[in-house]
């Protein structure tokens, strides 16, 4: 009986009902629309950063982090390569050398950073290398396939870097480091091979690959390596682990995580993940306020009626019992449209993918990462489950008082005059 | 047959005239340093026309080349506001000096692309002064003469993998009493570029110290036409015995 | 069955205190037909409520089934409210999402009748009243004198020994008035149920067996008007 009074309380007052139902609804199923947008947003974040010259593993000398200069440098990448391979097949390696050196081209010259690239490997991984990024002449793999008569070796650069120097496709310019032997300044010469452009600032205008032979020529440090960048397809629980391991296995580097070589990147998403819990938190308080709101102004009106009950032999329990109910049912009926809603959202852009600059107008830069035009809504499941069990727990907690408190009428209410 | 002989020698020498053993890379080192010799002291004023600045300098400019490590010392003598600030360089080792603050600061390569002290002359200028002479490779374009100067213009090309930024040299300079000067180089960017970047002129010979030289040097940017900096020799003195430690950090203190 | 001694009623607040009742002394046998009469303010409404267990005299002895009422938990004494007593208010006696087959049946339900019994009782009952065939209609869609008349019938399907009313007819037409008057008594005599109504009716006191005059909060006269019927013992009166 008590379900039966409950269901029919709710319809008693069909339109304070709804419009409560109606809000849970609506804020609910935004709710997941932008939990899953957001994840699916932070997973691209990720993805293309890691991909600007990062990785989702770094491999470094022990004091490379705190001073990276050319005595921190590892020995012989490629053997550290196969070790971290034989203990991990499915990650992909790439070895890198980077540097702080000027870039001249007749009279102008820049200060930037050289990063020495194993061309064919490092297209395959890197965002910078890739034949989409590359706006003018050819990527650093296909030139230095394409070498053999070349005398010198190829130089992409980014665009604005090429503007601010003049140079054009075929063009040379010199580099000027410092390199291992103390003396102070070593040049070479390069061809520019390409011009790429990723639409980051920092990397369009203070940034160049060179094959990484020829960096390591030039630094005369033959056979080193800045680091070694490890890429891997697993989730982040797997990649945690992964990054566990090697941190015991190679204990004499220095192994990190994305999240730690890149925190610029790591602080943005996790801003914006701040961000999101924000929106879940306001959405936890329109719900409890709107269950709130109804189930106080429905009992409110009812004295009486809850009187009456008390008085004709029911327990405080039985009345209370139906005032929770009505809260249950009512929210339970808005969650699942709000979830059926929400899913049913997330589905479409799980499949069709959000375009950033259809909607927005422009591409966004968070945390000096390009998101890519088009992301996909990722939603994970108990994050999902967890959210409705606590909107859920939410309404129960909100009505236990009044519940409570409709139970105790006293039953004289019932006998007073209208 | 002695006309023919004498033709034979007028032919051989003409023809081997024409073959490249003109001696075109000693002609512009000995052209380069006209202004070092081994040793050089000289005051000069640095007359620097920006469109957003004018200075005005006096220097003091030490030289020594007579070992393989050249090395450059140049002090600031005016105005008051500079007074006193040096740039020290050994071989390819460059660092400034501020008396102000007491501070030495050695040049990184990010520096060489600045100018020094605001003018058209950036730091690897003056780092690869004597550039010319190593990386390019000769050719004898023209040759011409007027009065007593037997001119010649030298196009400069980049030898392979040569680690210099300028596609193309192109130098004027003349002979003219057995000794090489320097007249105009413009620097072109790419070899097929009908504009040079920026040129360089020399002018104003006079006698300092019982030897020829031009005492004004002007670098124009073709971009930037209303701008120039000029470096005018005020008196010079050659050869003297430089002690090495003028070439010093220590001289800095 | 029911006996009062020396019940008294204040009701206080910050400002003022209020003596409701006074001293009453009385008592109520099974099987009476029993009507508190008294102008407003006599405190009739207080004396039932007492009586029914919705209030609490604040001094004096009360004895149900010779029982103190004093020591009950307030859960024992819902559930002596549920088993023993009926009630029928002078409004809002119906629970309007329910049916009146549905509001019939909802102390038996309470007491955990099973669904069978509890809706034959509850079809009985409603046709005993006269309203079998308004049983699954809202009480929005029912006149005054039927709700309480479903009323009546919530009070007796649960089989209670004792029916107390707050003036039962005070809202109701003449017709109406007596037809419900009719129904209780036969009720009364039938089945040996006790009533205990309060009114100020003239017509409804002149059909009740026993008055209690009720003035300012003391008992001022208890009439015997008629026999007292199925064989229950008299209580005793004061004058």
């Amino acid at each position: 009986m008590i379900h039966k009074l409950a269901l029919r309380n709710l319809l008693r007052n069909k339109r304070r009902s709804s419009l409560t139902s109606v809000i849970i609804v609506f804020a609910f199923s935004m709710m997941i629309l932008f939990m899953g947008l957001s994840d699916g947003g932070h997973k691209a974040m990720i993805d293309i950063g890691v991909r600007m010259g990062l990785g989702h593993i770094i491999v470094q000398h022990d004091s490379y982090s705190d001073d990276p200069a050319l005595q921190h440098l590892i020995a012989e990448p490629e053997q550290l390569i196969a070790q971290i391979k034989q203990q991990h097949p499915t990650l992909t390696a790439v070895t890198r050398l980077r540097v702080d050196a000027l870039i001249q081209a007749g009279r102008h010259g820049v200060a930037l950073t050289i990063s020495g690239v194993q061309p064919n490997k490092e297209s395959q991984v890197s965002a910078i290398a890739d034949q989409k990024a590359i706006i003018a002449g050819k990527t650093l793999a296909q030139f230095t396939n394409d070498q053999h008569m070349q005398r010198l070796s190829g130089i992409v650069i980014g665009e604005t870097l090429a503007k601010n120097l003049e140079v054009r496709i075929g063009d040379t310019v010199t580099i000027t480091a410092k390199p291992a032997s103390g003396a102070d300044l070593a040049r070479s010469a390069f061809m520019v091979a390409g011009i790429f452009k990723t639409g980051l600032h920092e990397l369009d205008t203070f940034w160049a690959e060179v094959p990484l032979i020829s960096l390591q020529t030039l630094l005369e440090v033959p056979n080193y390596a800045s680091q070694i960048a490890l890429y891997s397809q697993a989730n982040p629980e797997t990649l945690a682990v992964t990054t566990q391991q090697l941190k015991t296995t190679f204990s004499t580097y220095d192994v990190q995580p994305w999240q730690t070589a890149a925190p610029e990147l790591y602080s943005a998403v996790t801003l914006d993940a701040a961000g999101m819990y924000l929106l879940m938190l306001i959405v936890y308080v329109v719900v409890a306020v709107g269950i709130l709101n109804t189930v106080l102004m429905s009992t409110f009106r009812r004295q009486k009626e809850f009187g009456m009950m008390i008085a004709l032999g029911s327990r405080a329990s039985t009345v209370s019992k139906v005032v929770l109910l009505e809260a249950v049912y009512l929210s339970a009926f808005s969650l699942s449209i709000g979830l059926a809603l929400g899913l049913w959202g997330h589905y479409h852009f799980a499949t069709e993918g959000l375009n950033f600059k259809e909607v927005f107008g422009t591409a966004m830069e968070a945390g000096g990462v390009l998101l890519p035009e088009k992301f996909y809504s990722i939603l994970d499941t108990s994050k999902l489950t967890l959210s409705v069990l606590f909107v859920f727990l939410l309404t129960i907690i909100v009505t236990l008082i009044p519940a409570i408190r409709a139970g105790h009428r006293s039953p004289l209410a019932a006998t007073q005059d209208a | 047959m002695k006309q023919l002989a004498f033709l034979f020698l007028c032919f051989a020498s003409f023809v081997s005239a024409a073959k490249t053993d003109l001696p075109l890379g000693k002609w512009i080192d000995s052209a380069e340093r006209i202004l070092r010799a081994q040793t050089s002291a000289s005051v000069l004023k640095m007359n620097i026309n920006k469109a957003e600045y004018q200075r005005d300098f006096t220097l003091l400019v030490l030289t020594d080349d007579r070992d393989e490590a050249q090395k450059v010392m140049v002090r600031m003598l005016g105005p008051a506001l500079w007074r006193g600030n040096m740039t020290l360089k050994v071989d390819e080792r460059i660092s400034f000096f501020e008396p102000r603050n007491k501070r030495t600061t050695v040049m990184s390569s990010s520096m060489l692309a600045s100018s020094w002290m605001g003018s058209h002359f950036s730091n690897d200028d003056l780092m690869r002064e004597t550039d010319l002479a190593q990386h390019y490779a000769y050719s004898a374009q023209k040759a011409w003469d007027k009065d007593t100067r037997n001119y010649h213009l030298v196009e400069l090309t980049p030898l392979p993998s040569a680690p210099v930024v300028w596609g193309k040299v192109l130098y004027t300079l003349y002979i003219e009493e057995g000794r090489v000067y320097p007249e105009q180089v413009t620097y072109f960017r790419r070899k097929d570029d009908p504009k040079p970047e920026r040129t360089l002129t020399y002018s104003d010979i006079k006698n300092m110290d019982g030897m020829k030289v031009p005492t004004m040097m002007e670098m124009r940017v073709t971009d930037k036409p209303d701008e120039y900096t000029r470096m005018h020799y005020q008196k010079i003195k050659f050869n003297t015995d430089l002690a090495a430690s003028k070439f010093s950090e220590q001289a800095f203190l | 069955m029911i006996k009062l001694t020396k019940i008294n009623k204040i009701f206080a607040d910050k400002h003022q205190s209020f003596h409701c009742l006074k001293d009453i002394d009385l008592s109520i046998g099974q099987g009476e037909f029993t009507v508190i009469a008294g102008p407003s303010g006599s405190g009739k409404s207080t004396l039932l409520n007492i009586m029914g267990m919705l209030d609490k005299p604040t001094s004096g002895n009360f004895l149900f089934d010779e029982k103190d009422v004093a020591q009950f938990s307030s859960n024992k004494l819902a559930d002596i409210r549920r088993d023993k007593i009926g009630f029928v208010f002078q409004a809002y006696n119906l629970m309007p999402v329910l049916t009146a087959l549905e509001n019939t049946e909802m102390i038996m339900e309470f007491s955990g009748v099973s669904k069978k019994e509890r809706k034959q009782r509850a079809i009985e009952t409603l046709e005993a009243v006269g309203l079998g065939e308004f049983k699954n209609r809202f009480p929005a869609q029912l006149s005054g004198g039927q709700q309480q008349r479903v009323a009546v019938a919530r009070a007796i399907a649960a089989k209670p020994l004792l029916v107390i009313a707050d003036e039962p007819t005070a809202n109701l037409d003449s017709q109406s008035t007596e037809s419900l008057l009719d129904l209780m008594v036969s009720l009364n005599e039938k089945l040996g149920i006790t009533f205990i109504f309060s009114s100020h009716d003239p017509r409804v006191i002149e059909r009740a067996h026993r008055v209690i005059h009720l003035q300012d909060g003391k008992v001022m006269r208890d009439e015997q008007l008629a026999d007292m019927s199925a064989g229950h013992p008299q209580a005793a009166m004061s004058s």
